[in-house]
């Protein structure tokens, strides 16, 4: 039994969390809470650029697993059925956000509204380079702030979170080829936005 | 499709590895903890708010769907015995309209006029003394002359 239960995997290892949350053991979901709140924090977080909305955003997204966990018969892994939980929690309230702003007094143009928080530049080690790098991240980030929230929600799922097409496919109920293509318009997107960096 | 693409930042392969560079942007130290927390008040909060109807639906819904679809197959059971249930009431309730129209008196009604029938001789009996004179017995009728 103990051999069997050091041999599960983290997939096996979240089935049988799901399980015990299924049958009431809120201890098993709260488990589930602290494994995947990390994981969905990095990616609600490049989706809103704003850490309180991303907050709020996760407690709406483990409150409505909670009540619907017992409806999850596996039909797909418990990594996806909260990824599109979230991934959909964020898109609407990205829609309900720039609805918002368009409405708002004294609104200004396309980018208004809330300053995209900077975000923390990984180590480099050349000094000089440094300074571009940064210069250069601040514009990816309002590059990709420029980008629709879908075909931000797919770079960020695959980019960033370094997910498969298939996972990003399956999360957005969408074809692989569908994904690939609205990666490939993103992409194309942010190397214009970035072009002009660089002239 | 092999065109040479610059090397620059503005290159699909830059653009990819600058995202990349993004890394994943973990939550501040004891973010989870309070985070946690916060989900357990909310949770309680939002069980005292829900009204008994609203907690009674979910049951219902939970045992629905619940994962050894016994409560979904019961529903369905239930359900297709409440049509049955309709349909019959209805096939009976054609059936008597068709009756009527063709003239036939409908076996409800019949048997409510053989029901009624004595009390209402006794009725009829009891409010004509000189009927009852002449007529003691309903059978005795006077013969022809």
């Amino acid at each position: 039994m103990s051999a069997c239960s050091e041999q599960t995997s983290p997939a096996q290892e979240d089935q049988i969390l799901v399980a015990r949350s299924q049958n009431g053991d809120t201890a098993a979901f709260d488990s589930l809470v602290v494994k995947f709140t990390p994981k969905l924090y990095g990616l609600v977080y490049h989706m809103t650029d704003n850490h309180e909305d991303t907050h709020d955003i996760l407690q709406e997204v483990f409150a409505k697993a909670y009540r619907s966990v017992r409806r999850f018969r596996g039909g797909s892994s418990f990594y996806t059925w909260i990824y599109s939980i979230a991934v959909n929690m964020t898109l609407n309230f990205l829609k309900k956000r720039s609805r918002n702003r368009r409405f708002a007094l004294g609104e200004e143009g396309t980018g208004g509204g809330q300053k995209a928080e900077p975000i923390e530049p990984v180590a480099t080690d050349d000094t000089v380079r440094e300074v571009s790098n940064r210069e250069l991240k601040e514009r990816l980030n309002v590059a990709l702030q420029k980008l629709s929230n879908e075909h931000r929600a797919v770079v960020t799922m695959f980019d960033i979170q370094g997910m498969p097409h298939a996972e990003i496919a399956k999360i957005l109920s969408l074809s692989e080829g569908t994904v690939r293509s609205r990666l490939h318009y993103a992409h194309q997107q942010l190397q214009n936005h970035l072009e002009d960096f660089r002239k | 499709m092999n065109r040479e693409e610059p090397r620059g930042p503005g290159s699909e392969n830059e653009v990819q590895k600058l995202l990349r560079m993004k890394g994943l942007v973990p939550p501040p130290e004891g973010y989870v903890e309070n985070f946690l927390s916060e989900f357990h008040e909310r949770q309680r909060s939002e069980l005292l708010r829900r009204s008994a109807r609203g907690l009674f639906v979910e049951r219902i819904g939970t045992w629905l769907w619940h994962p050894s679809g016994r409560g979904l197959k019961l529903a369905a059971a239930g359900v297709g015995g409440v049509i049955m249930m309709g349909a019959v009431v209805q096939l009976n309730r054609r059936a008597n309209t068709l009756r009527e129209s063709s003239g036939a008196i409908p076996p409800s009604t019949e048997a409510g006029l053989i029901e009624s029938f004595p009390s209402m001789l006794r009725q009829n009996n009891a409010s004509d003394p000189e009927k009852n004179a002449k007529h003691p017995d309903k059978n005795d009728v006077p013969m022809p002359k």
